[in-house]
């Protein structure tokens, strides 16, 4: 190893011929081989000539890198040096001499480059050195006259010289290093060019199509890919300068926009095309991207076709709905369902024609079979509705009014919907249609409860049935109720089970035909409603659909969601009017009763009938809305007017609500097994808050009150501890835990605050929630290990089994 | 190398040569015969990547006047930004420096009535316009700008102007002495 490797490549090589010449035997031969190979490794006898010979040629080719960067690092400083040396503009060197010398010096270069090059001398890497420095020293003479004669004119022309002669020359020579630096070169010029003196650079586009041709013919993988990529910003490049010179209002931009589409188009596929040839496989990348890129470029030129921003999204969307059609891109079809989308959005007129490409995609989705595609129509056409459900409000009605029909009209677009997705939900190809309209349309059910449930003046609403000021709005609320009412029929047919469904399509019909604008109609209407179908959602959505099917997740949404926004509404009243501040709480505990005796009565009716039920989820909604308003109620609030001075709405609600709870009771105590203490509770709380709701007045003094919800408060906290451990639940203990602690810290400030001073105060304040905590925390850790350990106590037990 | 390669390689070569000759003779000429005017400037002094230190001249007639834009009604024709502008020049009174006397976008126009018609290119149109004419950059040994620099008051360029409205720098003076750096 210590001879030559290039040499020892050599030997083997001629030992060969000698073998076959037999100038010498084989085994002379290998026993030169191992000669020179045996100290590598021992191993190495064994394959001596194929395993070194991979070892000396890697050995080669580290020799040849090394004067590779040495040679290449000179050229680097000696091509530096030359432009230093003439940027100095050295003053003691006439400027005719500098001219002389920069000539000599570009014909020594390229002269020395010619002769290392010539094939008969081995001294390429030179000759290619001397190369690019003649290269550099051609740019640099062309910066040197500019400098001697102080041309500034157009800078930009001295680098596009530069860039032609070096791309030209090393394009000749097949110079990697000279391509490259020419690149750059041009690029600058590009650059230059477009941002200062506003030339589109349609020239740059030549010297990269010749390199990328180049690079293809040499399978230089990276010089397409460069090429390729700056190809893509030169069309990138020129598309902004078209847009920005030539795309006018009218047929030109919109031309142009067509264009745009169908160039992308052309690039997608293109990109598709090349991405299975293994040399172009980032040229397809890039060729894909750019496609994608000219889709968006409508989009720069929305600006420069104003006002006719419209009509510009339009034919955006349109082309590149027709491109995809041709091309049955699935992709695109999206991308033009968006810009519609955007297009009926930001239209100033009301986008009526937005239905046109609403259904042509719809078909071209059917066609392909595409479940987000239909959904996407699906979802599209219900955004439809809205459209002129909006703006064919007639123009005299108030804003108010405007709310109220739109609410309202949700009630038979909700059954209409709800119909139609139980209807497509059978079809092969529409079902994530289908299931779209379920979803919407539940959901849609559950907005008029959650908006106009209130005593909201809504005096100028137009009757519905009149057929009056709304007439379109009244023939649009049959059409789709009866529409529903046949999509039931349909169903019907089917024999599906209708229990669910059938009262959504009903009760519509029945609103139709109420006075709305009556608000104890309206009231009493809505909240009946809403308890009724909090029961049959809850009943049916567990008797009918299997587990995790939508209807029973709605089922929830539907119940909780009301509690909430009752709960909000109650509350919030109850801040701005203080007078009523108590019957607003009482009254939302009213409601929550009612709800929890119809989650417990579905609890005991599906118990009969075998079914499991999770009753304990509207438990906790419910005893964490009760638990508030009992919470809110225990501070002290005085001044409180009779109820049976409230307008009269009020009462005939409250008497309606204990009604149905004393009825609820009634049915639930008759069917109760076990978990009584729950209802024992609910019952304490609701008797109370009955009797202090109907004696409250204002000679009561706040001191009733505060003792009744206090003590009540207490009771509920104990209550859900104990009901805690019977039904072994830690949340329920954590929560009650936390209840008590906040009230006892509230009523602690609440009550005694101005009987200490504020030191005394706040120090036994400290010492109290100290101990207090320290007490509280040793119980619950006692009960929270008791739960636990019965709990591992049965998880031993399963795992027993 | 290939034969191709043997017999192009010379061509490229000596045509690389004679772009560099082409851009001698062609500022030679412009010196030579062309007619000289004097202008007056205000320099500030950057760096040219390549070509070394240089200083920016600034001219009188840089910034074309309010009432010579609006007379030319050249803003009627669109916006003149980056375009191409000939500039007519007239002795000022004081019978040594030129000035603009009218400006026009057709140099034929101009012709008629000036014999001498500068060639510049629009940078910023405003009620006034910002004109580059090519003579902006004097090019000067390293760290020898500051000569220039410090008197800034009394530089003033001689500028050869060929029939076409090319122009070159010829000499530079400072307070009427010439500057020679060679």
């Amino acid at each position: 190893m210590i001879k030559n490797a290039r040499f020892i490549q050599q030997l083997f090589k001629e030992l060969t011929e000698w073998v076959d010449l037999g100038i010498i035997t084989s085994d002379q031969k290998n026993r030169i081989e191992n000669f020179y190979t045996a100290p590598v490794s021992p191993a190495a006898e064994k394959t001596p000539e194929y395993k070194d010979l991979k070892n000396e040629k890697s050995h080669v080719k580290e020799n040849i890198n090394l004067s590779r960067v040495i040679i290449g690092l000179a050229t680097l400083c000696i091509a530096a040096g030359i432009i230093i040396f003439y940027a100095s503009n050295w003053r003691k060197m006439p400027p005719v001499l500098k001219l002389v010398q920069v000539f000599l010096l570009i014909i020594t270069l390229y002269g020395g480059a010619y002769w290392f090059l010539q094939t008969e001398r081995k001294f390429s890497l030179v000759g290619r050195s001397l190369l690019l420095l003649g290269m550099i020293s051609y740019g640099t003479g062309i910066m040197l006259v500019a400098q001697i004669y102080h041309i500034s004119s157009h800078p930009t022309n001295g680098l596009l010289a530069w860039g032609i002669g070096a791309f030209a020359i090393s394009i000749l020579m097949r110079e990697k290093y000279g391509i490259f630096l020419s690149m750059v070169l041009f690029t600058i010029w590009d650059i230059w060019e477009y941002s200062y003196f506003g030339n589109p650079g349609y020239f740059f586009g030549l010297p990269v199509i010749i390199m990328g041709w180049i690079s293809y013919r040499e399978k230089e993988d990276k010089g397409i890919t460069v090429s390729a990529f700056l190809l893509a910003c030169w069309f990138l490049q020129i598309a902004f300068y078209w847009i920005e010179h030539y795309s006018t209002d009218g047929h030109a931009g919109y031309l142009m926009i067509t264009g745009f589409i169908i160039v992308g188009a052309i690039m997608q596929k293109g990109g598709e095309y090349l991405n299975k040839m293994p040399l172009l496989n980032h040229t397809s990348s890039v060729l894909f991207f750019t496609g994608w890129a000219a889709y968006t470029l409508p989009l720069f030129m929305i600006g420069h076709l104003q006002p006719e921003t419209s009509w510009c999204l339009i034919i955006w969307a349109s082309a590149i709905l027709a491109v995809s059609a041709i091309l049955h891109d699935k992709k695109g079809y999206y991308i033009s369902a968006v810009l519609f989308f955007i297009w009926s959005v930001t239209s100033q007129s009301p986008a009526y024609g937005y239905i046109i490409p609403v259904m042509i995609l719809s078909v071209l989705f059917y066609i392909e079979k595409d479940d987000t595609g239909i959904a996407i129509s699906a979802v599209s056409l219900i955004y439809y509705y809205y459209i002129p459900v909006i703006n064919l409000i007639p123009d005299g009605a108030s804003q108010g009014v405007q709310s109220y029909l739109i609410v309202m009209l949700q009630f038979p677009f909700a059954a209409f919907l709800i119909a139609a997705g139980g209807i497509l939900s059978g079809h092969t190809i529409l079902k994530s249609a289908g299931r779209v309209f379920t979803v919407a349309g539940w959901f849609s059910f559950l907005i008029p409860f959650a908006a106009i449930s209130w005593p909201i003046d809504m005096q100028n609403l137009p009757l519905l049935m009149n057929f009056g000021a709304v007439k379109i709005h009244s023939a649009g609320y049959i059409v789709l109720s009866l529409a529903s009412l046949i999509g039931l029929c349909l169903l019907y047919k089917r024999k599906e089970n209708l229990k669910m469904i059938f009262p959504v399509i009903l009760f519509p019909l029945i609103v139709f035909f109420l006075p709305f604008n009556h608000t104890a109609t309206r009231m009493i209407t809505l909240h009946l409603a809403a308890v009724a179908f909090i029961f049959l959602f809850l009943y049916y959505s567990y008797s009918i659909y299997e587990d995790k099917s939508f209807e029973r997740f709605f089922t929830y949404i539907f119940s909780i969601s009301l509690i909430v926004i009752k709960g909000t509404g109650f509350i919030s009243y109850s801040e701005i009017d203080e007078e009523f501040k108590l019957a607003y709480l009482i009254g939302f505990i009213l409601f929550v009763t009612v709800c929890f005796l119809l989650n417990r009565l579905v609890y005991e009716m599906l118990y009969a009938r075998g079914k499991d039920f999770p009753v304990r989820v509207i438990d906790a909604v419910c005893a964490v809305a009760v638990w508030l308003s009992v919470y809110l109620a225990s501070f002290r609030i005085e001044s409180q007017k009779s109820i049976f001075t409230a307008e009269s709405i009020v009462i005939k609600m409250t008497i309606i609500f204990i009604a149905l709870s004393v009825m609820l009771y009634l049915m639930l105590f008759k069917k109760v097994r076990g978990e009584r203490v729950i209802l024992y509770l609910s019952l304490i709380i609701f008797i109370s808050s009955g009797i202090t709701l109907f004696t409250a007045g204002p000679d009561i003094p706040w001191e009733i009150y505060s003792v009744t919800f206090n003590l009540l408060l207490f009771i509920t906290s104990s209550v859900y501890m104990y009901y805690s451990t019977v039904i072994q639940s830690r949340k329920i203990l954590n929560f009650a835990t936390a209840g008590i602690i906040l009230h006892v810290f509230t009523r602690y400030f609440d009550l005694f605050w101005d009987m200490f001073s504020g030191s005394l105060l706040f120090i036994i304040t400290g010492i109290l929630g100290l101990a207090g905590g320290y007490i509280l925390e040793k119980k619950r850790k006692n009960l929270t290990e008791m739960i636990k350990t019965s709990e591992d106590a049965i998880e031993n037990q399963e795992s027993v089994k | 190398m290939k034969l191709y390669q043997k017999i192009l390689f010379p061509v490229i070569v000596a045509a690389q040569i004679a772009v560099l000759g082409f851009m001698i003779t062609k500022q030679e000429l412009l010196l030579a015969r062309g007619t000289k005017v004097m202008l007056k400037c205000q320099p500030i002094d950057p760096r040219s990547l390549f070509s070394g230190d240089y200083v920016v001249l600034n001219y009188e007639i840089s910034l074309i006047g309010e009432d010579i834009v609006s007379k030319s009604g050249i803003k009627n024709s669109g916006n003149p930004e980056k375009k191409d502008i000939f500039v007519a020049l007239k002795l000022k009174p004081d019978g040594k420096y030129h000035g603009a006397a009218e400006i026009s976008e057709n140099i034929d126009e101009l012709k008629k009535r000036y014999p001498l018609i500068i060639k510049g290119r629009v940078e910023y149109a405003g009620s006034t316009l910002q004109i580059r004419y090519g003579v902006e950059n004097y090019f000067v040994p390293q760290k020898e700008g500051k000569i220039i620099e410090e008197s800034l008051k009394d530089v003033s360029v001689e500028v050869s102007i060929s029939e076409s409205g090319e122009s070159a720098i010829s000499r530079l003076f400072i307070a009427d002495k010439e500057i020679k750096f060679y």
